[in-house]
């Protein structure tokens, strides 16, 4: 039986690594302890494969195509060398991904797939902090988090639960990794780019923190919209939190570092074990 | 079907590689006959109006993205898409001077 052995979840602002300057050293140095604690969480985590709820920044899907929920089948990962990331193939888990995927139609939950996914900064930008070797395996689940109208919190929390389910029922006997990336609330490209809701921020860090998704999962589209059009990336914690809920781990605050104006974002970093 | 051909076409710019780029450098006009344009997003994207394309309802990521390919300022462009004049300035600050 394959077993949930962690789960992270960490902003991926594209910044960070782009515009490292926009920071005071004070918060650079934060966010690099942070990841560097992240790094070490993981490596002793000893992952077979990394699952990662994320999001893509118009890279593989345009409103013409939006799926809710899809998942990466390939063997490989192509990812985009943007904001100076490296020009990567990140290896995939070809039979996990499909197990998943079958696994899902049988209860009834249809994700989409893809033999492609282009990885931008959503996820490359935490796997070259995290696993800068790239040398675990990565099957993304990437979460329409871009075009109107995207998937209810309550049904990301459904996936988490399903992701969970399905490593459970998996007898490949992996240990698996949750990533959750992205958000919290910031608004990109429109007359608000730049603001941020701390006092959405503050609250759902604690939420994530309590380990109970009951809050987070009644989020309608309405409150989220409150943490502007990039907060609809908590969709991608919602998603690990009930997969820890499910699996029975616990939640710690590794970084809390309020609102870092040139990154346009709070950096906020949960892990659970 | 305009709006996402604009889209499409940023996203021809923006994520496909160098060779799209290039050729929209060399024949603007050659290159977004690709694309069905009507008049006025095709004279916003030569023209690098981002208030334009971001008033015809693009995606406010793929306008962003399109001044990122245009290597716009981030302050230009925020003043260009009607941004609030504190933020504005306080953009060209951090870059100016940093964190």
């Amino acid at each position: 039986m394959s077993t949930i052995v962690a789960a992270v979840a960490t902003v991926h602002a594209p910044l960070i690594v782009g515009m490292p300057h926009l920071a005071s050293e004070e918060k650079r140095a934060a966010v690099d302890r942070g990841f560097a604690e992240l790094r070490s969480f993981v490596a002793a985590a000893r992952p077979d494969v990394i699952v990662s709820t994320t999001s893509e920044h118009i890279t593989n899907f345009l409103s013409t195509n939006a799926p809710a929920f899809c998942v990466g089948t390939g063997g490989v990962n192509p990812s985009l060398p943007e904001f100076g990331l490296p020009d990567v193939q990140v290896p995939g888990d070809a039979e996990f991904a499909r197990g998943l995927v079958e696994f899902a139609y049988d209860r009834g939950f249809d994700l989409a797939h893809s033999s492609r996914l282009v990885l931008d900064h959503g996820t490359n930008l935490p796997l070259s902090y995290i696993t800068p070797e790239y040398n675990v395996p990565v099957v993304p689940v990437m979460i329409n988090t871009i075009w109107a109208p995207m998937p209810t919190a309550e049904r990301s929390y459904q996936l988490g639960e399903l992701i969970a389910d399905y490593v459970a029922a998996d007898k490949a006997d992996k240990r698996v990794l949750l990533m959750g990336t992205g958000g919290i609330s910031h608004w990109v490209g429109s007359q608000r780019h730049g603001d941020l809701n701390q006092e959405f921020d503050m609250w759902f860090l604690k939420e994530v923190a309590s380990g109970s998704g009951d809050n987070l999962r009644k989020l309608s589209q309405a409150d989220i919209d409150v943490a502007g059009d990039g907060g609809n990336e908590i969709r991608n914690w919602i998603a690990v939190v009930g997969a820890a809920a499910s699996a029975g781990l616990t939640p710690h605050v590794v970084l809390d570092e309020t609102f870092v104006p040139g990154w346009n974002v709070s950096v906020y970093q949960v892990a659970w074990q | 079907m305009s709006i996402v051909d604009v889209e499409r076409c940023i996203w021809e710019l923006h994520r496909n590689g160098p060779e799209p780029l290039a050729e929209f450098q060399r024949e603007p006009n050659t290159f977004l006959s690709h694309f069905e344009l009507t008049e006025e997003e095709r004279h916003a994207l030569v023209g690098r109006d981002y208030g334009e394309l971001y008033r015809l309802g693009v995606h406010p990521m793929a306008c962003l993205f399109y001044s990122q390919v245009n290597k716009t300022p981030m302050p230009a462009y925020l003043s260009a898409i009607g941004g609030a004049t504190a933020r504005v300035k306080e953009r060209e600050d951090l870059e100016l001077h940093g964190g």
